[in-house]
């Protein structure tokens, strides 16, 4: 069986045209749509990063109110440390009632002292365990109270305090030297005595009996 | 026909040409370095917000530390008067010396001076007691409320005719310590 197409051609040339046409339109259509869909993906992709960025900031804003805490506290901190130094350096004396509990105790019961002598010594800056220092403040010419003042003052004290001992000076009679050993011995196991020595022993003739005259010096502990 | 599918084609051509190259000019590479910016911007943010972070975990322990001080110092301060009042003080040492039998013979107190803000007093005071009884006078002074520093002890043994017991001499030095109230000038740079 034979087609006979009785259309004119004119016909089929128009409706190819005009599908041609919808085809370009088509085209361009669909270019236009994805042409927006990636505007709109770039744009929900900005607004996205926008979003995080103000979230980092108000992050970033805490962070510093935090830090700026840290800082006042610090500056609160100074002070108040430097009062507490103060105060540690005003306490950090030995006990003179314990010092003379402990010179007490340490004497054998054939021994009399004559005298106890505790006082202070400047120790050579060589034996001190820390050299101490205490270098000019570029800040010297400030005013009484100022920072650099107290600090340098601070300073002078602390390196005042490390320098300074107690020094232990006993004189007494014993009946022999051993009783003198046994004192040495005593001041030694007390505990807060260090440099336990004999400066002089001398015989003292009382009718028949032969007494002995001492001097014994020791430091005191640098810890008691 | 085919000339007119021809130029439409051109036509539709070049106009996506031109929306696309106007697209990439205008909108999307403006977009990307703007993104790009924001990106950077976040990481130096993070770096700082590390950075911030790790100062602030620094807080607890400063708050801490601040607690510390202030009661510390606080226990002391209340142990230093804001005055030196020797009158007190010897007070203080004759009601010492009556409650353990010990005689205060004499005192004599030095020029007061400046120690980091602290007024400081030396006064020397010379005691007539048993041994033990000055121990325990000295005891009690060192654990009196008010802060006192003991710096020089000499004791003698002292003939006292008509007593059996030995008596013994004391000589004392003891530091008076006092802090002055701040002006409030000093406390508001302070606080």
């Amino acid at each position: 069986m034979t087609e006979i197409d009785f259309l004119p051609a004119e016909y089929w040339n128009r409706r190819q045209s005009q599908r041609d046409q919808w085809y370009l339109l088509g085209i361009g259509v669909a270019s236009l749509i994805l042409l927006l869909a990636s505007a709109f993906h770039e744009a929900g992709n900005a607004s996205q990063i926008r979003a995080k960025l103000a979230a980092v900031e108000t992050e970033y804003k805490e962070a510093l109110v935090q830090v700026e805490e840290v800082t006042r506290l610090e500056t609160r901190r100074a002070p108040l440390a430097t009062d507490a130094k103060i105060h540690s350096l005003l306490r950090a004396r030995p006990s003179l009632s314990r010092v003379a509990a402990a010179i007490a105790t340490s004497c054998p019961p054939r021994l009399s002292l004559n005298t106890v002598r505790v006082r202070p010594v400047k120790l050579n800056r060589s034996e001190t365990k820390t050299a101490v220092v205490v270098a000019p403040s570029p800040g010297a010419s400030a005013g009484p109270g100022s920072p650099d003042l107290v600090a340098e003052q601070l300073e002078r004290f602390q390196a005042d305090r490390d320098i300074t001992r107690l020094a232990v000076e006993l004189t007494g009679i014993a009946e022999s030297d051993l009783d003198v050993t046994d004192l040495l011995a005593g001041l030694d196991k007390a505990g807060c005595f260090s440099e336990v020595k004999v400066l002089s022993i001398d015989f003292l003739p009382i009718g028949v009996l032969e007494l002995r005259e001492f001097k014994v010096h020791c430091m005191l502990a640098e810890v008691f | 026909m085919n000339g007119s599918l021809r130029r439409n084609t051109m036509i539709l051509i070049v106009s996506l040409a031109a929306i696309l190259v106007l697209y990439l000019l205008f909108f999307w590479l403006p977009q990307r370095r703007n993104s790009a910016l924001m990106l950077g911007t976040i990481q130096k943010r993070r770096g700082e917000i590390d950075r911030c972070r790790q100062q602030a975990d620094q807080l607890p322990m400063l708050n801490g530390e601040l607690e510390q001080l202030e009661s510390y110092n606080r226990q002391v301060a209340e142990r230093i008067p804001a005055v030196l009042d020797v009158r007190e003080f010897l007070k203080t040492m004759h009601g010492l010396g009556q409650q353990h039998a010990v005689t205060i013979s004499t005192w004599s107190p030095s020029l007061a001076s400046d120690l980091v803000g602290i007024k400081q007093q030396p006064v020397s005071l010379t005691v007539v007691g048993k041994f033990q009884a000055i121990v325990k006078m000295i005891y009690d002074l060192e654990a009196m409320d008010r802060l006192v520093e003991l710096t020089d002890l000499d004791m003698k043994v002292k003939d006292v005719a008509g007593r059996a017991e030995d008596m013994v001499e004391a000589k004392l030095s003891v530091r008076l310590f006092a802090r002055p109230p701040k002006s409030p000038a000093n406390s508001q740079n302070n606080s």
